[in-house]
C-alpha cells in the first residue's frame, strides 16, 4: 500500500486535486463543455441533412395541392359566381386544405431554407455549441427537456455513455458542495443569529463584572480566561452563580465577604498554578449554563448545535425560483407564471421540455440565453443540494415527531 | 377557422382575376402565395400554441386518462417527458403543486419498495447461492451425533442448520448482478416496445435507458400514435413499466450501497486519496 505512494508522488498529488471540492466542480463544467462540443459534431449535420430530406418531402406535395386547388377551378370554369357551384368548390377546396394540413405536418417541413443553415439571414443551427451545453448539462443532471434530442445513431449510443458516466458524477460533485455550502451558510446564519443575541450576553458579563470589581476582593483575578478554566471544581461554579445572583439584587453581607475570601484562597491559589490557555475553555460544558462564559465559546457551542429552521431552507429555494423567473421573464419575454413554471420544472429535474430559454431563435441573443439556462441550471442543483443538506436533520426530526403523533412509531422503537 | 379564409380568399381571387387578361398565370402565382402562406401559418400555430393538428370533432384529443395518467407518472417521477405538457395556467399552477406533494411521496414509497425488494431479493440469492454450495461441497458435510465435548471442542464441524444460518448475515449480492439485472430490463422493455411500436432494438433500447435514468427526453413516446393499435394500453402499460423499473433500480441501489461505498473507499486508498484511517468525502 504504501508503495504506490512513494513512486509517485505526483500521480497522488495530481488525484487529490481532483477529487477535492474545486478540482470536482471543475470536472463537472469541463464535461458539460466536452459534452457541448461532442454532441455539436455528432448532431449538428443531421440536422441540416433532416431539413434537406423534409423539404424534398414537402416541395412535390406542395406542388400537387396547387394543381388540385387549380384544377377545381379549372373544371368549372367561369361559372365560379352561381351559388351551387361555389358550394361544391367550397367543398372540394376544403378538402383539399385539410390534406395539405395533415401532409405539412406530418413530413414537418417548416420553411426554412436549408442551405442557409449557418450563414446570414438563414435559420440556426439548434445544434450550436451552446444547445450543446445546454443539451448535456440536461442530461446528467436527468432534467432531460428533449426540445433537442439526438437523433444519429451515434449520437445516441454517445448519450447513453455520456449519461452513465456523468450521472454518477454530478451526485458526487452536488454531494460535495452541498456539505460546503451547507457548512458556509450554517456558520454565515450563526454568526447573523448570534451577532444579534450575543450582543445583549456581553453587556451582562461587563456588568457581572463590575459588581465582581466592586467587591473589593483584590485577590480575585477578574481574567475572564482563568476564571472559566477553573473547571475542576464545581463549588467555583456555584459560587459563581450565588455571587451571580447576589450581584443581581445588588446586596452584599458579611457572608458574602466568607465565601469571598474562601472562594477566593481556593481559585488564586488554583488560579495562580494553572494558566490555561482561552481554546480550552471551548470544551467545558460545565459552563454552558453560566453567562459568564466567554463570548466566543458561546458562538462556537451555538455554531456546532446550530440548525438552521426549515424555513429558512425554502425561503433560499423560494427565492431561487422568483429571482430566475424574474431573470427569465425579463430576457425571453415570457410572463410571469410562465418563468415561475419553467424554473419550477427545471429546477425539480422534471423538465418537460415545452418552455425553454434560447430556442427563440429569431431573437439574436439565443446563444447567451442558452449560456445563461445552463448556468442557472448548474447553480440552482447546488443550491437545491445545500438545501437538502440543511434540510435533512429538521426533517428526520418532524417525521419522527409526527410519527410518533401519528402512533405510527412507539416511544421506545423508533426507527 | 383559417381554412375556410383560405378557401374564401381563394375565391374570391378567382372572381377578381377573371376579369382580367392572362388571369391564368396571375392566379396561378396568387394560388401559389396562398398555399404557402397557409403552410406558415399551420407551422406557426404548432410551434407556438401547441396545436398538434388534431380538431376537435375528429379525435379525442392529447389529454385522455391514459395519457394523462402517464403524464401524472412523469410528473412525480421526475422524468418529465414533455410530449403532453399543460399549457393552461391552471395547468400549470396544479402541475407545480402536484409535484411539490407528489415528489417526495414517491421517493419515499420507492425507498420503501426498494427495501422490501432487496431484503426479498438477499433472501432468494442466499438460498440459491447456499443451495448451490450445498450440493457442490456435500462431503464436506459432517454431523457430529451430540457428543458435548467434541461439539464444544469443534469449529470445524458445519452441520447442515449451520451452513444456512451464517450466509444470511453477510448476504453481499455482488454489484456485478445488481448490473446484470438492471442491463437485462432494459434489454427486455427494449424488445417489448421494439415488437410493439415498430422501433428498432437500439431505439427501444435508448428509449428505456432514458426512461429508467428518469432523463425523460421524451422524443420517443410509446403510444403516441393515437391511430395505431391499442394506444391506450400501450400508454398504460408503458407506465407500469416506469413504475416497476424505477423500483427495480431502487432496489439494486439499496443492494449495493455498502458494496459500492468499500470499493470507493479501496480506490480512494489506491489512488492515494484517501488515508487508511480517514473517511472519503
Amino acid at each position: 500500500m504504501g508503495a504506490p505512494r512513494k513512486n509517485h508522488p505526483l500521480c497522488r498529488k495530481i488525484m487529490k486535486i481532483l477529487f477535492s471540492h474545486v478540482g470536482l466542480c471543475g470536472m463537472v463544467i469541463l464535461y458539460c463543455v466536452a459534452g457541448g462540443f461532442i454532441f455539436e459534431h455528432l448532431e449538428k449535420n443531421n440536422e441540416q441533412q433532416i431539413c434537406y430530406d423534409s423539404y424534398y418531402e414537402y416541395i412535390p406535395m406542395e406542388n400537387k395541392t396547387i394543381n388540385s386547388t387549380l384544377k377545381i377551378f379549372y373544371d368549372y370554369g367561369g361559372a365560379v359566381t352561381t351559388a351551387e357551384t361555389r358550394e361544391l368548390m367550397i367543398i372540394q377546396l376544403q378538402s383539399i386544405l385539410q390534406t395539405f394540413r395533415d401532409n405539412t405536418l406530418a413530413i414537418g417541413y417548416d420553411g426554412r431554407s436549408c442551405n442557409l443553415y449557418g450563414k446570414e439571414n438563414g435559420p440556426v443551427y439548434e445544434w450550436s455549441w451552446a444547445g450543446g451545453l445546454m443539451f448535456s448539462v440536461t442530461v446528467i443532471t436527468t432534467i432531460g427537456y428533449g426540445h433537442i434530442a439526438p437523433k444519429t445513431v451515434w449520437g445516441r449510443l454517445v448519450c447513453i455513455a455520456y449519461a452513465v458516466l456523468g450521472i454518477p458524477l454530478m451526485l458526487l460533485c452536488l454531494a460535495n458542495i452541498g456539505s460546503v455550502m451547507a457548512d458556509v451558510f450554517r456558520f454565515i446564519y450563526a454568526k447573523i443569529c448570534c451577532c444579534g443575541g450575543c450582543r445583549r450576553k456581553k453587556k451582562d458579563n461587563v456588568v457581572k463584572m463590575k459588581h465582581f470589581d466592586s467587591n473589593k476582593s483584590r485577590q480575585w483575578t477578574v481574567d475572564k480566561s482563568n476564571i472559566i478554566a477553573e473547571d475542576r471544581h464545581a463549588s467555583v461554579s456555584t459560587e459563581f452563580s450565588n455571587l451571580k445572583s447576589r450581584s443581581s439584587t445588588g446586596s452584599m453581607d458579611s457572608s458574602e465577604d466568607r465565601l469571598d475570601s474562601k472562594s477566593s484562597k481556593n481559585t488564586f491559589g488554583i488560579g495562580k498554578v494553572k494558566i490555561v490557555p482561552l481554546n480550552v475553555t471551548k470544551k467545558n460544558p460545565l459552563f454552558m449554563n453560566d453567562d459568564s462564559d466567554d463570548e466566543d465559546d458561546e458562538d462556537d457551542l451555538d455554531e456546532q448545535k446550530i440548525t438552521v429552521p426549515l424555513t429558512i431552507t425554502i425561503i433560499v429555494i423560494g427565492g431561487y425560483i422568483f429571482g430566475g423567473a424574474i431573470l427569465f421573464g425579463l430576457w425571453e419575454g415570457w410572463d410571469w407564471l410562465q418563468a415561475a413554471y419553467f424554473c419550477f420544472i427545471t429546477l425539480s429535474t422534471i423538465g418537460f421540455g415545452d418552455v425553454v430559454p434560447g430556442t427563440d431563435f429569431d431573437n439574436p441573443q439565443a446563444q447567451g440565453q442558452l449560456l445563461l439556462g445552463s448556468i442557472y441550471v448548474l447553480f440552482g442543483m447546488a443550491i437545491l443540494s445545500m438545501c437538502f443538506s440543511l434540510m435533512q436533520d429538521e426533517i428526520l426530526a418532524k417525521a419522527r415527531w409526527i410519527g410518533l403523533k401519528l402512533g405510527i412509531i412507539d416511544k421506545e422503537t423508533e426507527d | 377557422n383559417s381554412r375556410e379564409k383560405v378557401v374564401g380568399q381563394l375565391i374570391s381571387l378567382a372572381v377578381e382575376l377573371q376579369r382580367t387578361e392572362r388571369w391564368i398565370e396571375n392566379f396561378t402565382g396568387e394560388v401559389n402565395r396562398t398555399i404557402i402562406d397557409h403552410q406558415e401559418f399551420i407551422h406557426r400555430t404548432t410551434k407556438d400554441r401547441g396545436w398538434d393538428g388534431i380538431e376537435g370533432e375528429d379525435e379525442e384529443g392529447l389529454w385522455t386518462f391514459a395519457s394523462s395518467l402517464l403524464y401524472a407518472i412523469t410528473v412525480t417521477t421526475t422524468i418529465g417527458y414533455g410530449h403532453v405538457a399543460p399549457k393552461t395556467p391552471e395547468g400549470r399552477i396544479v402541475t407545480i403543486g402536484y409535484a411539490v406533494v407528489g415528489i417526495p411521496l414517491t421517493l419515499l414509497c420507492l425507498t420503501n419498495i426498494g427495501d422490501v425488494m432487496a431484503t426479498g431479493f438477499r433472501l432468494l440469492y442466499g438460498k440459491i447461492c447456499c443451495g448451490v454450495c450445498c450440493t457442490l461441497f456435500k462431503p464436506r458435510r459432517r454431523r457430529i451425533p451430540g457428543d458435548p465435548e467434541k461439539g464444544l471442542a469443534g469449529p470445524m464441524v458445519t452441520t447442515e442448520e449451520e451452513q444456512p444460518d451464517k450466509p444470511k448475515e453477510v448476504i453481499h449480492v455482488p454489484t456485478s448482478l445488481c448490473l446484470l439485472l438492471i442491463a437485462a430490463y432494459i434489454f427486455a422493455g427494449a424488445m417489448l416496445f421494439a415488437m410493439w411500436e415498430q422501433w428498432d432494438i437500439l431505439t427501444g433500447s435508448y428509449f428505456c435507458f432514458i426512461t429508467l435514468s428518469t432523463i425523460g427526453f421524451g422524443d420517443i413516446v410509446p403510444g403516441m400514435d393515437s391511430n395505431a393499435w391499442a394506444a391506450e394500453e400501450k400508454l398504460v402499460l408503458c407506465a407500469l413499466y416506469l413504475v416497476l423499473g424505477l423500483s427495480l433500480i431502487a432496489m439494486c441501489f439499496n443492494l449495493v450501497q455498502e458494496d459500492v461505498k468499500a470499493k470507493c473507499r479501496w480506490l480512494g486508498m489506491k489512488l492515494g486519496i484517501v488515508e487508511k484511517h480517514e473517511t472519503p468525502l
